[in-house]
């Protein structure tokens, strides 16, 4: 018996002298943007080595709004039958992101890209039976459009997993998260979205997993805002005449503004107060 | 009378239903959770002597089926988070070892080769409530103590649901094939643990749910750390370690106790017990091997019984997703429980090993729920007195098809 044991012995201490070389290597970490705990996250890392993108760098740093992210990402709605569909995002994941999105895309190099994965709690049985549910993903920016590749939505948690594993609830589990891939992952996110903002539409026809958006008109929305508002009363006719008819929107521009404003208040990222003065301003427009 | 009865139900049912559909998650300092998991098995064996079809639905303490009722309260100007535990298990029948202390419900409830009827209960498990902060967290009841799991759950592949490193299935079956009987001894019996009487799982010794404190130093980086004191004057530290490097996923856990009140199972005053276990995963292939180790040493063990003994168990393998279902995973484990042969030196044993080797695939659909097939051989060899070796050693091995799945809710 006691033999066997010594060649175990000397096994089991080899195998945990190379475990140990393992976790000695510095390797090259996340660069953590946010972190609420090993399942909320929003970080930084090295871009995929995909044969795809291989040689293309993103357009990092990009310098991009918390309104514009908030918009885009409250436009998002995942299609659950013909007559309903549910925002991919919930208000607190659009907060976190939009409020910490910018800052890492302005932070990130060509060849990072952001990563997130964030939770949501919902209540059953009179509020007896708790259930979180994330959303992960990979953000970046490329070919003058904001690429979201969505990896995971809905990932339920498994609360009796992290029971056995983490019997005094440290917040020691954490999930292995799909952030999506360029190149289409062999099972990826696969159910219909929409779009509540024109503009923002599928890279590929029938890939449900990437979405794109145009930063550019984005910004370029918020500027012509700017320029519009409050409109000159005092202007000579023939002067604003000639503002409005360089910058006049398109009927869709005007469309999209309107859903943009209420994505905005359904993110409760603007007060009620705020929401109605922008929105008359925005009929004052028409 | 019926008329009201059916406005009443209809009434019930409809602010239950406004109440339930209600989102409380985001307002509310409280939270309360039902969670568990339900583990079923059916197990044919062939132990030599006869084969048959028996129900395996436990795994142990740690993984057989449970409910828990859970609650926790956010006392924000105290800064503290207190809330309480409550885990019940369905028992497949009566405990068929005798023992001090708590009897842990689900061991050998309804592992049998015999023609018994096993019967269905339920127990408690566990019922503690626990205060915590920034200095850390206190969990007070009956518990899973630091050193309980410590050598169980360093493994990043999370396929412990069909295979872990204590002797959880078929410790219970007797052993066969002497003289085409039984030897009125079951395996379990060559898997004792020194700490606790009865329980003869050969790892994960310290691994019953106890009466204690517990007290859990803030989460340091990668590094947590915890202490316990239970019933009867056990004391114990366990230290997990766990990150991801360059693409791979590494735990490292090691636990120490201290049982100073006599509950070694074979006569001693004190026992000590020291447990480790190191898993890695390569994240992108999902490839992963644990390694256990686990050693015991009992004072003043009674004259002829083993007083310090060790085992190991290994396990290898993949886990990835190749379906749409979910990920799939395939492995292999030996395990080693050496010298753990407790009261068996009755019968002149004087060393033992006892080898368990499996083969396992998993399925599983999400994470809610996981099917599994399972291969295991057990096999005993002795040192020992002419007789004892004539009783054991011509025992033949167990061989155990498993077919099994799990409900997480």
């Amino acid at each position: 018996m006691k033999n066997t044991s010594l060649f175990s012995l000397k096994s089991t201490s080899l195998i945990l002298v190379v475990l140990a070389f393992i976790t000695s290597v510095q390797s090259a970490d996340a660069q953590v943007i946010f972190q609420e705990d090993k399942n909320n996250f929003i970080t930084l890392v090295e871009k995929p080595d995909e044969t795809e993108t291989k040689d293309r760098a993103n357009q990092h740093p990009f310098a991009l709004h918390e309104q514009d992210v908030a918009a885009i990402l409250s436009a998002i709605q995942v299609v659950k039958n013909k007559n309903s569909s549910t925002p991919l995002f919930s208000g607190e994941q659009i907060k976190l992101l939009a409020a910490h999105l910018p800052r890492a895309l302005s932070q990130a190099s060509g060849q990072q890209d952001v990563i997130f994965a964030l939770g949501k709690e919902k209540r059953y049985l009179a509020g007896l039976k708790t259930q979180t549910y994330y959303v992960a993903g990979s953000i970046f920016v490329a070919d003058n459009q904001l690429n979201i590749l969505i990896g995971e939505y809905d990932k339920v948690a498994n609360n009796a997993y992290e029971m056995a594993y983490d019997p005094t609830s440290q917040g020691l589990v954490k999930y292995d998260f799909n952030f999506g891939k360029r190149e289409r992952a062999k099972f990826s996110f696969n159910r219909p979205v929409s779009f509540s903002v024109s503009g923002i539409e599928l890279k590929t026809k029938n890939r449900f997993d990437w979405v794109v958006a145009p930063t550019q008109l984005a910004l370029a929305t918020t500027k012509r805002e700017e320029k519009f508002s409050p409109p000159n009363r005092e202007n000579t006719p023939t002067t604003r005449d000639k503002s409005i008819s360089a910058t006049l929107p398109t009927e869709d521009e005007v469309i999209a503004r309107f859903k943009r404003l209420d994505a905005l208040k359904k993110a409760k990222l603007i007060s009620e107060k705020e929401y109605a003065q922008k929105r008359q301003q925005l009929l004052d427009e028409l | 009378m019926k008329k009201n009865t059916f406005t009443k139900t209809c009434l019930s049912i409809a602010i239950l239903s406004s109440v339930s559909s209600h989102s409380f998650a985001q307002d509310e300092p409280y939270s309360w959770n039902i969670s568990g998991w339900i583990n079923e098995g059916l197990t044919y064996y062939d132990d030599g002597v006869g084969s048959d079809v028996a129900q395996l639905s436990d795994n142990g303490t740690t993984l057989g089926s449970r409910i828990t009722l859970s609650g926790n309260y956010k006392l924000e100007e105290q800064g503290l988070d207190v809330g309480f535990e409550v885990i019940i298990e369905p028992l497949s029948g009566a405990p068929n070892y005798a023992g001090g202390g708590h009897q842990t419900p689900l061991l050998f409830a309804n592992q049998d080769n015999l023609d018994t009827f096993n019967g269905g209960d339920i127990g408690l498990l566990g019922s503690s409530l626990y205060f915590g902060g920034d200095w850390g967290k206190v969990t007070i009841g009956l518990q899973s103590l630091p050193t309980d799991n410590i050598a169980v759950l360093a493994d990043p592949s999370g396929t412990i649901w069909s295979g872990i490193s204590p002797l959880f299935r078929a410790n219970g079956f007797f052993i066969r094939g002497v003289e085409e009987g039984s030897t009125n001894v079951a395996w379990g019996q060559f898997a004792q643990c020194l700490a606790t009487p009865g329980l003869g799982i050969g790892l994960d010794c310290n691994g019953i749910y106890r009466n204690g404190v517990r007290y859990d130093l803030p989460q340091m980086g990668n590094v947590s750390i915890a202490v316990g004191y239970a019933n009867d004057e056990i004391f114990d530290v366990a230290v997990k370690y766990a990150a991801e490097h360059e693409g791979f996923k590494t735990n490292l856990h090691a636990g120490y106790s201290v049982n100073k009140d006599g509950g070694s199972n074979v006569g001693g005053n004190s026992s000590t017990t020291l447990q480790m276990q190191a898993g890695v995963m390569h994240i992108e292939s999902g490839v992963f091997g644990v390694a256990t180790y686990q050693t015991e040493e009992a004072d003043d063990a009674i004259v002829g019984s083993g007083d310090d003994t060790d085992a190991y168990y290994f396990k290898a393998g993949i886990r990835k997703q190749f379906n749409r279902f979910g990920d799939s995973a395939f492995y292999a484990e030996y395990a080693s429980y050496n010298d753990q042969y407790g009261m068996a030196h009755l019968d002149g044993v004087t060393g033992s090993e006892l080898s368990q080797w499996g083969i396992a695939a998993e399925q599983y659909f999400g994470s809610r729920f996981l099917v599994y097939a399972k291969y295991e051989n057990l096999s005993l060899d002795i040192d020992g007195s002419q007789a004892a070796q004539t009783i054991y050693n011509s025992a033949e091995d167990l061989t155990l098809i498993q077919l099994g799945g799990t409900v997480f809710f």
